[in-house]
């Protein structure tokens, strides 16, 4: 044991000192933000032209708010889970990925993307496919996109990321399409936001390219008539905290700078507030996400805008994000809120279908042993000898009595 | 080779020369039961490795409890944990005998089965009946300590091969002779081992 417990005291007791003030500071800006949502729960000129106002004055590229879709459900209210369909087709995919390691024998990444078909209704076993891709170093000169030098290809853990995200969505659209004339309804399920932004890539032509990607995989879904969700647990997001905040905008003295400050705020989020009023099964209304990622999915394609909507499934809130397609018609919007939560009460709070996607794609540690030995095994074939380094042969002895939970 | 009505029940887990453990799946579950006879069946020239089943352990894991505490599980994910989920079920067997160059022997085999030999169910009459003609194995069951439930595992078993034998009443008295005999000096296992037994083939009487 190396970890010297008694050395982190003094910081445990600031850590939990600073928790309780943060928490008290959070508790009243909530209930303020309660109040605001009451009173104004459908005022929606007042909202709209508040909203617009805001929209117009502050910098669109740091400004993140909620629009509601429609002037018919308050904002205040909680909207029970309606019945679920008797029949229906779900198919959720998620992915994981080995990164590559320098001090490995050899250089390589692995994308396991896990997918379940789940026949709703039917009382079947539902069908799990993996889809594996290794990714290596390629000889120069290639015309690959692969990295060609080895310190570039372990420094592209954020495109690797990347591929794995299009990887993720890319398997569900090719699935929905093959699967688009059996069972209806067909809800398509994703592990993460559909705003998708390429976080920890370059941010060039790649990430430009991985939107579009993004995008045509969700286009194609659209194309197969299915039902499109996002599933995000915990979710931070303080859009509605905005459009509460934006109600002040026509006061004196307003801070115009503040909506744009919200995505640094560490107070209450949306989760924190429908939180105290969504009741387990219920959602939120549907809010269209206000930002300039956004602005540019619905300049694509007005359908492909991304919406969403917050729930109860049982213990916390969850918020899931659905395409302007299905947003729009609330028989959908129904059907997709009746579907997802009867998946949360199988497990209680989250859908059963990403629990078992998360499963069959995480590749555990025993699998990438198994998976190295092979690769020494086909190296040798053509004699090559992978070696790991001194730092990690000196990790492998010092944690070798030690039992790796997974 | 096993005989074509020998069912495959499962594999080899892990193994010692007392007994080894079977791993399998749900769909291999309906016809072995505690008490049955089943053979370690290697594919190259080693020994076949007679036992009986003396326990059957379903594992869980956090998926499963959490599963078990839903109000009314869907039959889907029922079925998922069953057929997809590599979940094994795993059957713990006594080492009672072997056959080597066509003959049978009863007692510890020379070397334990390997992981991974697939073990099957004993199905057919004339090997059962060629096996448990003698019926020196039982002092191996005997022996098992406390790890084994001896009187019920008795019992299960003289139930199945007396079946199996085609309700052979002559064997199972003989099975009851020898018990009373082996067990003379310890009536509490006797006793119960033979009320259960009366209780479990009321055709048959129970001669002591």
């Amino acid at each position: 044991m190396t970890l010297e417990f008694e050395k982190l005291t003094d910081s445990l007791e600031k850590m939990a000192h600073s928790a309780a003030r943060r928490q008290q500071e959070s508790d009243a800006l909530l209930a303020a933000a309660l109040t605001q949502l009451r009173r104004y729960a459908v005022s929606w000129e007042r909202l709209e032209r508040c909203l617009e106002r805001a929209v117009a004055e502050t910098n669109e590229k740091f400004f993140r708010a909620a629009r509601p879709i429609a002037a018919t459900e308050p904002l205040d209210q909680g909207i029970p889970a309606p019945d679920c369909p008797p029949e229906a087709l779900l198919i959720a995919s998620d992915g994981s990925q080995i990164m590559p390691d320098r001090h490995g024998e050899f250089l390589y990444y692995l994308i396991n993307v896990g997918l379940i078909i789940y026949e709703h209704g039917y009382g079947r076993s539902p069908q799990t496919i993996t889809y594996p891709t290794l990714g290596f170093p390629k000889p120069a000169p290639t015309t690959e996109t692969e990295a060609v030098d080895e310190d570039a290809f372990v420094a592209n853990s954020g495109a690797i990321s990347v591929r794995r995200d299009m990887a993720e969505i890319g398997a569900l659209a090719d699935t929905v399409w093959e699967w688009r004339r059996g069972i209806q309804p067909l809800l398509a399920i994703l592990d993460q936001r559909l705003l998708y932004w390429p976080i920890g890539s370059s941010g060039g032509a790649d990430s430009q390219e991985a939107i579009q990607a993004w995008l045509a995989a969700m286009k194609k879904m659209q194309d197969a008539g299915c039902l499109l969700a996002g599933y995000i647990d915990r979710p931070g997001k303080s859009s509605v905290m905005t459009l509460l905040a934006t109600l002040q905008i026509e006061e004196s003295g307003f801070d115009l700078a503040s909506l744009t400050e919200q995505r640094d705020w560490s107070g209450p989020n949306d989760a924190d507030l429908y939180g105290r009023i969504l009741q387990p099964g219920e959602r939120s209304p549907v809010f269209i996400d206000i930002s300039h990622h956004n602005r540019r999915f619905a300049e694509q394609d007005p359908a492909l805008e991304v919406c969403f909507f917050y729930l109860n499934p049982g213990k916390g809130i969850a918020r899931v994000d659905i395409p302007r397609w299905v947003a729009e018609q609330p028989a959908a919007v129904a059907t997709t809120h009746g579907l997802l939560y009867d998946q949360c009460q199988i497990l209680g709070d989250y859908p059963y279908v990403l629990t078992r996607a998360d499963e069959i794609a995480v590749v555990g540690r025993r699998e990438q042993e198994e998976l190295e030995h092979r690769i020494a095994l086909r190296m040798q074939d053509y004699g090559l000898a992978g070696s790991i380094t001194g730092k990690q042969q000196a990790k492998n002895f010092a944690r070798s009595d030690k039992t790796r939970h997974e | 080779m096993a005989p074509t009505s020998d069912i495959e029940i499962g594999r080899v887990l892990r193994a010692s020369t007392t007994g080894f453990a079977i791993g399998c799946r749900v769909g291999q579950l309906s016809t072995p039961a505690f008490g049955s006879l089943v053979k370690a069946q290697p594919v190259d020239s080693r020994e076949t490795i007679y036992g009986l089943i003396y326990n059957m352990n379903i594992d869980d894991d956090q998926l499963i409890r959490r599963l078990v505490m839903a109000e009314s599980p869907r039959p889907e994910a029922i079925n998922d944990q069953r057929a997809n989920r590599m979940l094994p079920i795993e059957m713990s067997v006594l080492a009672v005998g072997y056959r080597r160059n066509g003959q049978l022997y009863q007692g510890l085999p020379p070397r334990p089965p390997l992981n991974l030999d697939p073990v099957f169910l004993c199905q057919d009459r004339e090997e059962v009946t060629g096996f448990t003609g003698k019926l020196g194995y039982l002092r191996l069951l005997l022996r098992g300590g406390d790890r084994l439930p001896t009187d019920q595992l008795l019992v299960a078993h003289i139930r199945h091969v007396y079946q199996q034998r085609g309700h052979d009443a002559v064997w199972a008295n003989r099975v009851v002779q020898e018990l009373v005999e082996l067990l003379r000096s310890n009536y509490d296992l006797l006793v119960p081992t033979l009320e259960a037994l009366s209780d479990a083939l009321p055709e048959l009487t129970v001669e002591t």
